[in-house]
């Protein structure tokens, strides 16, 4: 009997002993440092080239959050689906433990190779996503697609489908950053427009499948996240 | 008393999974363990009925004319009949030839060149193809949600009316992991339940000397890419391997496929270039072409003498598995659960 009092103490005491809080990451997409509207023309001022993004979409998988190097927190079934066009995509929100003290954020842009061999799936990874090759299997990582008044293609337009999962060509990225202050509420943001001025669209303009060019544009993407202070 | 009670609750538990995966999938002793992951997708009875039923509905291309078995025939060990090359919507010709699809929960890779790398993605393919049933997956979803049985029977397999890529993409795999066939005159030997003429046990031998290292028993494939030593045709210049991976030595590699069920999955290779088994016998001991992707196991010619030859076709036709091409669970289903039939 004294065992089973116990027990019920224990777990009426469990709400307090774990109380989470939600920690929320805000995705902002820029072109040059000006929020990226879909559709909309964007005038950069020192090139005098004119920018559009007609769709910015991509995964952001295994978020951890770390004290110094230590992991502290690991997100269950940690896949979101980043869309501009989907403004709620935009606010990943996950809750952890009260007590816990981070000072470093980690997430894969994309998805790893064992989520890409493990069949059909559904939720954020549900193939009508339009996020998945069919031709060869695959999920795509990243899609950015756009026009630029430079780019040397019919109707100036450029389209991005960045990923795949097999060595040589694993595109997936980490991105490990600082946060600046513990608040629970973040804001990453990645402009666009300085990706696009350090590419050379006369070189990249359509890349559709995994390649050389995939991986190495995948990493210039994940470098150009930043969280704002 | 306590004790035994859930100890029995246990047993009856443990029994009745047994027997649903039991009634489902059957395969004999002599078989090694599938590798599809059966925990992940666990068979279903309702599922497997609504894969077959998406299996045989023109309503997954995009003109609602073509289905899966359009070009994946029952009586044909589900490959594509007298065609060398596929045939989808608006009598547009693919690049090659529909294999059978038998024993696919023993493969860990799909297609001629692997490109795709689980059964469950497999349909996106064809799905998609603007070759095949150039459709969208989305779009198949809404017609699907529009019908006035689809959303029942989904209900009834997985539980929810509301249709998803990922239901229809496992109830699809479901069906297509129930075609085994493994009940071939050559099982039945192994069972000692038939016996080999003195012509096939001769043609036994020698495919265990010169084929058995690809076409491996008893699945008759180690599902290994390789190259057989087929010339390239020039009017399709298709690379295999090569086009997935870029890699050089995969250059002309195809995934070895089965032999069981050849009488009925004619024609033959990747392209479907050879109609009889005699041609393709001639091309292992005349036509082979050395390339620096050959295969070591072909670098030696295969000499056989014409009464051999006969012997190892004949061999090849103890594989034959009648039971599997007329196995009604794999026909047409019965017309009132087909939602789309027009007039079949
Ligand atoms: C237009 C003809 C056509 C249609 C329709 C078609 N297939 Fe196929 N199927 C093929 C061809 C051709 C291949 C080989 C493709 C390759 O290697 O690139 C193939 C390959 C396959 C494979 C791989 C087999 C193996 O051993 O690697 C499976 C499984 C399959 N199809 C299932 C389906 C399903 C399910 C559907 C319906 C959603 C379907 N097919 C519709 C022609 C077709
Ligand atoms: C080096 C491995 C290897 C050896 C040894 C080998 N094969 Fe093959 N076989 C293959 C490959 C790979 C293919 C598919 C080639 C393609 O379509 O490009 C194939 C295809 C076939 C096919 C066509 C099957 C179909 O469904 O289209 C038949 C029949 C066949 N082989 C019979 C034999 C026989 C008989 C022998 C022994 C004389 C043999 N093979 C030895 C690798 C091998």
């Amino acid at each position: 009997m004294r065992t089973f009092c116990l027990f019920i103490l224990y777990c009426m005491s469990i709400p307090y002993l774990n109380a989470q809080q939600n920690v929320r990451i805000s995705f902002l997409p820029l072109v040059h440092s000006k929020p990226l509207v879909l559709g909309t023309i964007n005038m950069d001022s020192l090139s005098h080239d004119s920018v559009r993004i007609d769709a910015f979409r991509f995964y952001v998988s295994n978020i951890v959050l770390l004290q110094d190097d230590s992991v502290v927190f690991r997100e269950n079934t940690s896949y979101h689906l980043v869309d501009l066009a989907d403004t709620n995509s935009l606010h990943l929100r996950f809750a952890v433990n009260e007590q816990l003290v981070y000072n470093t954020i980690q997430f894969q842009l994309g998805i790893d190779s064992l989520t890409n061999e493990s069949g059909a799936l559904g939720g954020a990874l549900d193939p009508t996503r339009g996020m998945y090759w069919a031709w060869q299997s695959g999920y795509i990582n990243l899609k950015l697609e756009g026009y630029r008044n430079s780019c040397p293609t019919r109707n100036h337009l450029f389209e991005f489908h960045l990923g795949g999962y097999r060595y040589p060509f694993n595109a997936i990225q980490p991105v490990s950053r600082k946060l600046p202050m513990q608040t629970n509420t973040y804001t990453c943001a990645i402009d666009i427009g300085t990706f696009l001025d350090q590419i050379s669209l006369a070189k990249n303009n359509h890349i559709m499948s995994p390649s050389h060019a995939a991986v190495n544009l995948s990493q210039q993407l994940a470098d150009l996240f930043y969280f704002l202070p | 008393m306590k004790k035994y009670g859930w100890f029995l609750i246990c047993f009856v538990v443990f029994l009745t999974a047994f027997r649903m995966l039991d009634s489902v999938l059957v395969f004999p002793k002599h078989f090694p363990k599938p590798v599809y992951d059966f925990k992940k997708n666990p068979l279903d009875e309702r599922k497997i009925a609504l894969g077959r039923v998406l299996f045989y509905d023109p309503l997954l291309s995009s003109d609602n004319t073509i289905s899966c078995a359009s070009c994946h025939s029952s009586y044909n060990s589900f490959a594509h009949v007298d065609h060398n090359l596929s045939h989808g919507i608006d009598d547009q010709i693919g690049t090659r030839n529909a294999p059978a699809l038998i024993n696919l929960a023993w493969q860990k890779t799909f297609m001629w060149d692997g490109a795709v790398n689980h059964l469950d993605v497999q349909a996106l393919a064809p799905i998609t193809h603007p070759k095949e049933m150039g459709e969208e997956l989305t779009h198949v979803i809404q017609k699907l949600q529009q019908s006035p049985t689809y959303p029942t029977l989904f209900y009834q397999a997985f539980g929810d009316s509301i249709i998803t890529g990922q239901h229809v993409l496992l109830s699809l795999a479901q069906f297509q992991l129930t075609l085994i066939s493994a009940n071939s005159k050559y099982d039945s030997m192994l069972v000692k339940k038939a016996a080999f003429t003195p012509q096939e046990k001769n043609g036994y031998a020698l495919f265990q000397q010169h084929c058995n290292t690809c076409h491996r028993e008893p699945l008759f494939s180690t599902y290994a890419f390789k190259n057989n030593g087929l010339p390239v045709d020039t009017t399709l210049n298709d690379f295999g391997r090569w086009n997935i991976t870029h890699q050089a030595s995969d250059s002309l590699l195809f995934k070895v496929p089965t032999l069981r069920n050849l009488e009925y999955s004619y024609p033959y290779m990747h392209d479907g270039r050879f109609k009889r088994l005699s041609d393709v016998i001639y091309h292992y001991t005349n036509g082979i072409q050395k390339t620096k992707t050959l295969s070591p196991e072909l670098q030696q010619p295969i000499k056989l003498t014409e009464r051999e030859k006969v012997d190892l076709v004949a061999f090849l036709l103890t594989l034959s598995d009648r039971n599997f091409v007329f196995n009604p669970a794999f026909a047409y289903p019965p017309k009132i659960v087909i939602p789309s039939a027009k007039d079949q």
